[in-house]
């Protein structure tokens, strides 16, 4: 069986097989319960807070700066 | 215009290389931090882990992604230019990687005192000088590239997620991501199972199209 991530970005690759969709697949909903957890993590939000008190300290007053404050 | 895909909005890929001006930098950044921070993680500690020569402290890591998101955040809002002569996103992503992580070690430097660190000479680091364009183990790098393959994989299905119907996408990802059966999604939805198997097929059939785009092919490679 090819590699399915290498096969859905070669432009020139056949269909997918079966066994390759679902391992795909299998791989898509990996990363997405990922991404879920990533939305819970405490470190990554803190680094995400550190980011735009970094962005909103060096924009001053600016538009930008604002925009990153009331973004979310 | 492609037939196949008469509205085209823009992409995360073509949006971080070509950043608009449109206000809506941290909806991007957002969806940036997403999709690619668990490349940026893998790439972060692969470059200091070879600057230190041991795996790096905790807090050196997160400073470093901190300095890494804050760059492309600035990209982003317009205050830092993208160099168009990297080529790839991802070249450019390892450049910053490499010079934050040179900037984070320096700054702590007084920590390590004790050790030989093979840093670039000069000053701060800048994102179009390239200080570490190879990487020491093979396997480390093979992991970052998966992890960098991954994380345009999430930022395609984001693509995909834009162009169907929030119907089609809970079709998809009920059937292909949660096994559940067609049959039961078809009760669900007050479908019919032929209606099921549509939904499925546009939205892998959209997968493949856009991947297969140079966009994201290229970057792929």
């Amino acid at each position: 069986m090819n590699d399915p991530l290498e096969k859905l970005f070669d432009p020139t690759a056949s269909a997918f097989t079966p066994e390759e969709e679902t391992a795909l697949c299998q791989t898509l909903a990996r990363l997405q319960r990922e991404a879920d957890e990533d939305e819970e993590s405490p470190r990554l939000q803190r680094i995400v807070n550190r980011v735009e008190k970094i962005t909103s300290a060096s924009s001053g007053n600016s538009s930008e700066g604002r925009s990153a404050n009331h973004g979310h | 215009m492609a037939a196949a895909l008469p509205d085209t909005p823009a992409t995360l890929l073509s949006r971080l290389k070509d950043p608009g001006s449109d206000g809506r930098w941290n909806d991007w950044w957002r969806q940036f931090v997403r999709d690619y921070n668990r490349a940026i993680r893998m790439m972060t500690v692969g470059e200091l882990t070879r600057l230190l020569k041991v795996r790096p402290a905790e807090h050196m890591i997160e400073d470093t992604e901190t300095l890494v998101l804050s760059a492309i955040a600035e990209i982003q809002m317009g205050r830092r230019p993208y160099d168009r002569r990297v080529g790839k996103f991802r070249t450019m992503l390892r450049r910053i990687v490499s010079n934050k992580a040179v900037d984070v070690i320096r700054r702590s430097q007084h920590l390590f005192r004790e050790q030989s660190l093979d840093l670039p000479a000069g000053g701060t680091a800048e994102e179009g000088t390239p200080v570490a364009e190879s990487l020491a183990d093979p396997a480390v790098e093979r992991q970052q590239d998966q992890a960098y393959r991954e994380a345009l994989l999430k930022s395609l299905m984001d693509e995909v997620r834009k162009r169907v119907s929030p119907e089609q996408m809970a079709i998809f990802e009920l059937v292909k991501l949660q096994g559940e059966s067609p049959v039961d999604v078809a009760d669900q939805f007050n479908k019919t199972r032929s209606a099921i198997d549509k939904a499925v097929s546009r939205v892998l059939a959209l997968l493949r199209e856009l991947a297969r785009r140079p966009e994201y092919s290229e970057e792929f490679q």
